[in-house]
């Protein structure tokens, strides 16, 4: 067993990377509120969750055919969210689909996520050095 | 990872330049004199997305899909600005009728509320990059 490397931590440092690389779109998208012909983009979200589901249920551990084979977990790749367009785009006369006020709101909803990964992974730590400095007056 | 900043900064810059240009359009309303001859045409920013620099070793995924804003050019307006009556001024015609700039001025005030708004939307997108780098940095605490 990883203690630190559990799958906890990397759910969380897949949030943390998604969230962050979200937060550029949408950053993207607010920049080019006023360029013709932009069409607003952002992450499939509902993708990357069904694909970490299928990387759960594969790649728990790498398979041993052989009673000496050292046990390891899978290398958990990037995380993949496909970028998509926006299919709710507004339609103006310059072909640009950014709606400024739809977009500043899930910049704002956006990164209160991004703070509750960042929290959670600072939590998770706080229990680790819990446990180790337990373990020191303990031990 | 720190390309959205850079995105964030060129929204605020070319938002700026639309900014001078309505600074520039409602200053010359009625100029009718210029260094082209005859009046002030109104002048507008076009903006385009700003191309992809080569392939970066350190791109992370999804970086690609990023793009920033720039001003790729700015056009100037040749419709003809209305003519008024006006006998006593220098550039009347023999029919005391004046060509005025085609600037109207509340268009470029609602221009430049648009502006200045979208200059605002890339202040807070830069902000909260900023706070979320920020927070990320307190993880290890």
């Amino acid at each position: 067993m990883s203690l630190i490397n559990d799958s906890t931590a990397r759910h969380l440092e897949m949030a943390l990377d998604l969230r962050y690389q979200r937060q550029q779109l949408l950053a993207s998208n607010i920049a080019n509120a006023d360029t013709p012909n932009y069409k607003p983009m952002d992450l499939n979200f509902e993708g990357a969750l069904q694909s970490v589901e299928r990387s759960e249920a594969g790649s728990m551990g790498l398979d041993r055919t052989d009673g000496t084979h050292i046990q390891g977990t899978a290398d958990s790749s990037a995380p993949q969210a496909d970028i998509v367009t926006r299919p709710d785009v507004q339609n103006t006369l310059d072909g640009n689909g950014v709606d400024l006020d739809r977009e500043v709101a899930r910049f704002a909803e956006n990164k209160a996520h991004y703070e509750v990964a960042v929290e959670s992974t600072r939590r998770r730590f706080a229990i680790l050095n819990y446990v180790i400095s337990t373990m020191a007056t303990n031990g | 990872m720190f390309k959205g900043f850079r995105i964030a900064a060129s929204g605020m810059s070319a938002q700026r330049v639309r900014l001078n240009i309505v600074s520039s359009n409602l200053a010359n309303a009625s100029t009718t004199q210029t260094e082209e001859g005859g009046p002030y045409k109104r002048r507008e920013p076009v903006f385009s997305t700003t191309l992809q620099s080569a392939a970066d070793p350190n791109k992370q995924p999804g970086e690609a899909a990023l793009r920033g804003v720039q001003v790729m050019d700015v056009r100037t307006d040749d419709s003809e600005g209305q003519m008024i009556y006006d006998p006593n001024h220098p550039d009347a015609d023999e029919e005391g009728k004046v060509r005025m700039p085609n600037v109207n001025v509340v268009e470029e005030m609602v221009d430049m509320i648009s502006a200045s708004r979208s200059f605002e939307a890339n202040v807070q997108a830069f902000q909260a990059l900023k706070d979320m780098t920020n927070r990320a940095m307190d993880i290890g605490r």
